[in-house]
């Protein structure tokens, strides 16, 4: 059996987290240092969108289940087929790609997770494009994520896994021309208070959101697929089935967290 | 976890101001702040801020030791699936672990045959109290254990080949140790507000790396010798010797301790 570790590593300022108005880039600081006090310990912040995560119904839904009231059955060792659609930057995944993979792959059996592999997440791709890696990314189109939905609740399937960066798109609509297309230094993260003030102004009755024209394949796949998104890597898989293991950060009460992801095959 | 799922989730659940890293000076404790909300922007998402020693954590050699083993270095088929020996020593509030815990537990754990290359799961019950109601105390009263008793399960550890310890000690060592127990946990908590803090950030100035190291040592040793995973929770749904364990930590680079979800199933 080998085990290939699926994630995408958390290092200061990392893409994933660190170019829309509501992220909080992962930042690492040193309190105690083997140099210093002879032991090591650190201060992180990140948000809860940061690197590769398990996102919930929760995210759209307060009252839909959280991280830590989950079956973690459905996250541990669980059987998998690895879908190609072979995308690259800003493209959409659409009904039709769903329809010739998916839907007629005869690997796929009944309880799996699908993990939808576009090879974006290869090759340490992240270090080399820095933001582009986040505001570029392949993603769903709305038709192709219902399309996903349908055909995985058809064949019985409910966690879809991915290294495409974002799920829903790639925020054309406000959040890229409103923020993320600015340099950087104009975009100061969260809690800058320019972060602060945009999110005030980023509200649904301007169409925000995941239902607006931002994000708006991620309201289905949150609801339905649990979508596990920006995974790395994932190109060292070689099997068609494999088993994989999916564990979030363990936080009371949240509605979705950066997880960490590994793949074990034959 | 559910009633009827047969994965035990052994992961103290990560709350604001949770007592497992808010109390000492190094501690970040554990914050979040809504960043966007379902009612105004039509997502919910948040921002965190959290000590890499928050709830169940993982330690590395790196810990105590520049050049040692960081987190992310860790071969991931050490972590996942691992055959895990549950050892079982009930302890209370500040009781340690001795020499003698240690031998009558791992003999008791070969009744069905000596065992090499599991990995190891101190079960003290600990870990079945609940911090909200403990407060501070599930750190500070956490049983742990003594330079001896570490000493021989380090040995046992390195003899068997474990590739894992985990336990639901909130802490292996008498958290604080013996200096910044005294020099700082003595004192009522709002006068002691933990890192950021300019109070935290002056003691840390003041505690050198042989009080610091002291105060750690049986962390030390054991770090040196196996990775470590402490402060887990609900290791009394826990029936069986013997169980597969999974461990992942949160995917930080080039730091040696990070939180860390473990689950476990039956073999």
């Amino acid at each position: 059996m080998r085990t290939i570790d699926l994630t995408l590593p958390l290092y200061p300022f990392m893409p994933v987290g660190n170019v829309w108005a509501w992220d909080s880039p992962f930042q690492l600081a040193p309190i105690m240092t083997p140099d210093s006090h002879g032991v090591s310990a650190y201060d992180m912040s990140f948000h809860s969108e940061t690197g590769t995560r398990l996102m919930l119904a929760a995210c759209y839904a307060d009252d839909a289940p959280k991280i830590d009231e989950l079956d973690y059955a459905r996250l541990v060792n669980r059987p998998a087929v690895v879908i190609d659609i072979p995308k690259g930057a800003l493209e959409a995944i659409m009904p039709e790609d769903i329809d010739a993979t998916l839907a007629v792959d005869p690997d796929v059996r009944p309880g799996d997770a699908v993990l939808v592999r576009t090879g974006w997440g290869d090759g340490e791709r992240y270090r080399r494009l820095g933001d582009e890696y986040a505001t570029t990314t392949p993603h769903f189109s709305v038709a192709g994520a219902e399309r996903l939905v349908e055909v995985m609740r058809e064949k019985d399937l409910d966690l879809m896994l991915t290294d495409c960066a974002y799920v829903g798109g790639h925020g054309k609509g406000l959040q890229y021309p409103e923020w993320s297309s600015r340099r950087p230094w104009d975009r100061p993260p969260f809690p800058s208070d320019q972060a602060r003030i945009y999110m005030r102004h980023y509200v649904g009755s301007r169409g925000a959101g995941g239902t607006g024209p931002d994000f708006p394949a991620s309201v289905p796949l949150h609801a339905s697929v649990s979508p596990v998104a920006a995974l790395a890597n994932c190109g060292s898989v070689t099997a068609k089935r494999i088993t994989v293991t999916v564990l979030p950060l363990y936080l009371a009460g949240a509605a979705g967290a950066p997880c960490t992801v590994v793949a074990m095959e034959e | 976890m559910t009633a009827t799922s047969s994965v035990h989730t052994l992961t103290l659940p990560i709350a604001p101001h949770s007592p497992v890293s808010s109390v000492f000076p190094w501690d970040s404790p554990h914050l979040r702040e809504d960043i966007a909300t379902v009612e105004r922007n039509r997502a919910h998402l948040f921002h965190i801020r959290m000590g890499s020693g928050t709830g169940t954590r993982m330690r590395t050699s790196g810990y105590g030791d520049a050049s040692g083993a960081t987190i992310d270095s860790l071969p991931r088929d050490r972590l996942v699936n691992l055959d895990t020996v549950v050892l079982r020593i009930p302890k209370d509030r500040e009781e340690s672990i001795g020499p003698a815990d240690v031998r009558t537990a791992f003999e008791a754990s070969d009744t069905a045959g000596a065992w090499t290359g599991c990995a190891v799961l101190l079960v003290t019950g600990w870990g079945d109290h609940s911090p909200r109601e403990l407060g501070e105390d599930y750190l500070l009263a956490t049983p742990h254990l003594s330079a001896a008793g570490a000493a021989d399960l380090a040995g046992e550890l390195r003899r068997r080949g474990a590739p894992l310890f985990l336990t639901d000690c909130a802490d292996v060592d008498r958290p604080g140790g013996r200096h910044a127990r005294a020099e700082w946990a003595s004192v009522v908590p709002w006068q002691r507000p933990p890192w950021p803090s300019d109070q935290a950030k002056a003691y840390l100035r003041h505690y050198p790396a042989e009080k610091a190291r002291a105060d750690r040592a049986v962390s030390l040793s054991l770090t040196a010798v196996v990775p470590t995973v402490v402060a887990l929770a609900g290791c009394g749904s826990i029936q069986a010797d013997r169980v597969r364990l999974t461990a992942l930590p949160l995917a930080v680079t080039d730091v040696a301790e990070a939180p860390c979800t473990v689950v476990a199933e039956p073999l």
